[in-house]
């Protein structure tokens, strides 16, 4: 059965409107200098003294002159006021209506977590019944898990509401309330986190022999990206990702590439582990939601490099869960370089509202209804022209069903891929360089960290 | 008594350059909203203040072209006039000199 889908910012968005209305606004102003040179002309026609001996001459005309430029001077006046008016006023409708959209964004999850609360209690109940006041340590964590599944909208919230009112060195407020995603206190937090564990420095060697998606034939829409995803993800091995060379083959007999780099999510969860060697672990989540660079996203430009991808071949980061959100913060810290040509992003189930992707990447997003993942940096993604996230409802009595590449978010790319929404069609047709190849290659890599 | 022309072509050169100049910016401007997709109902009440901002910049243009034209008119009615003042003045001139001539005959 089909699940619904709704979409938030891309090319047909209201986010885009707000984009719109300030360009507009700018090429309103960009007028006004040309209105003031006009009115200038106007007025030294009046004024110039080169004009006084034909006035003793032709008197009748030296009023004709004077009554238009007079009235030119007028009209300009007017419409120079008309022009500057308006150019604020659409600038001001601008950010009221984003604040306003941000905030009705920012407070619905909350309002899903009151609605979803009774449900919650009334099924962890039970189990926190027989915890017999913190007595049975694995009945509290059962009866916690089932909260959580029960109400998993409350988890963001409730990582906001916490974050912010731990005292610390960053500004107090909450990612709730600030515009400015750097000074969240959950990035802070998790920066903290992360000093405790060892980051250390990437080993990078090619795997050949791995499985591949390439008996499927080159990628034709978002569902058959995550396929591809999926064939590394299923892997069990940490810190293995797989760059796809799709080629397209001109009619002169030359051929161009295009790359595709799939980064499958977190395979280690060990929290005792202060020095893991494999990357796909809880030091990458800590380093990359506190807006730090890690040793996966080394990796990865290294295996870029090994590859011998070039700068002016467009690239395709496509992630799950842990997977987007180092892609995301690939896109942002290789956005200054010229060596790559980061263009798109796709993720599914990554929580990547705190990493600030440049306007030149084209980023699409997957957000599976109760996915408490996408929820874990207490910020929704940003809705931009160049920004999608297209919020999914593959449901599921599990966090794992939930979160899970397969199990939820393939069935929830097809949905996308069949919705026709315009926004996402646009996507789809700007990643045509990924979409329309007629040959592709994986190769492997696995990436290490050494201490 | 002498028609400044040159200034005078200058002035209504740069007021027809001014005028130019202001339908392409209208131009610009008329591009932009057309991109604009309106999806907003308030956005509609800015189309009609755009609008309006519009046709100011054609009402504009034209009257700069139309004061331009006036100020041509006045240098060619001036300059003429001019012209003439200055024959009737050498006609003038003419008829006397011959007084002066049978004057000292």
């Amino acid at each position: 059965m089909a699940g619904s889908i709704s979409v938030s910012g891309g090319r047909f968005s209201i986010s885009a409107d707000f984009a719109q209305l300030r360009m507009l606004a700018d090429a309103l102003e960009t007028a006004l200098p040309t209105i003031r040179d006009a009115a200038r002309s106007a007025l030294r026609t009046l004024t110039d003294p080169a004009l006084a001996p034909p006035a003793l001459l032709d008197p009748l005309g030296a009023a004709e002159v004077a009554a238009a430029a007079g009235r030119t001077i007028a009209t300009t006046g007017a419409v120079l006021a008309e022009c500057t008016l308006l150019a604020a006023g659409l600038r001001a409708a601008a950010t009221c209506y984003e604040n306003a959209d941000d905030l009705s964004g920012r407070w619905a999850p909350l309002m899903r977590a009151i609605r979803q609360l009774p449900g919650a209690v009334a099924a962890s109940l039970p189990h926190l019944l027989l915890a017999r006041g913190g007595a049975e340590p694995v009945a509290v964590l059962a009866g916690a898990r089932v909260f959580a599944e029960h109400d998993p909208d409350l988890a963001a919230p409730l990582l906001d509401v916490l974050s912010s009112a731990t005292p610390g060195p960053l500004p107090p407020g909450s990612a709730l309330y600030l515009p400015d995603r750097s000074l969240s206190p959950i990035a802070g937090h998790a920066r903290g986190l992360a000093n405790f564990y060892s980051d250390g420095r990437p080993l990078v060697s090619r795997r050949s022999g791995e499985p591949s998606d390439d008996g499927a034939g080159p990628p034709r829409g978002v569902a058959d990206l995550l396929r591809g995803l999926s064939c590394r993800d299923d892997s069990t091995t940490s810190g293995r990702i797989d760059i796809r060379f799709v080629t397209h083959t001109r009619p002169d007999g030359a051929s161009t590439r295009s790359v595709i780099v799939d980064l499958p999510g977190t395979k280690d969860w060990n929290l005792l582990d202060r020095h893991n060697r494999n990357v796909a672990d809880l030091t990458t989540n800590l380093r990359a939601v506190g807006n730090e660079q890690t040793t996966y996203e080394y990796g990865v430009v290294a295996a870029l490099l090994a590859s011998g991808v070039g700068a002016d071949e467009p690239i395709l980061l496509v992630g799950h869960s842990q997977g987007g959100l180092v892609g995301a913060r690939l896109a942002a810290d290789l956005a200054a370089s010229d060596r790559f040509r980061i263009t798109h992003l796709l993720t599914a189930g990554a929580p990547i509202g705190l990493v600030d992707i440049p306007s030149q990447v084209q980023v699409l997003s997957l957000e599976n209804a109760g996915d408490i993942v996408v929820g874990l940096d207490a910020a929704d993604n940003r809705s931009r022209p160049n920004q999608i996230t297209v919020r999914t409802s593959r449901t599921a009595s599990t966090f794992g069903a939930r979160h899970s590449l397969t199990g939820a978010y393939l069935p929830a790319a097809r949905d996308v891929d069949a919705a026709g929404d315009p926004s996402v069609d646009a996507w789809v047709s700007g990643a045509g360089a990924f979409l329309t190849g007629d040959g592709i290659e994986t190769r492997a890599f696995q990436i290490d960290r050494q201490p | 008594m002498t028609v400044s022309e040159q200034t005078i072509s200058a002035l209504a050169r740069s007021l027809d350059q001014a005028a130019v100049q202001l339908r392409h910016a209208r131009a610009r401007v008329r591009d932009r909203a057309l991109i604009c997709q309106w999806q907003s109902p308030a956005a509609t009440e800015f189309a009609a203040r755009l609008q309006s901002a519009l046709g100011g910049f054609g009402v504009t243009a034209g009257r700069l072209e139309k004061t331009a034209d006036a100020l041509r008119r006045h240098e060619g009615t001036a300059s003429s006039r001019a012209i003439a003042a200055a024959r009737v003045a050498a006609t003038a001139d003419a008829l006397v000199r011959p007084v002066h001539l049978i004057d000292l005959l």
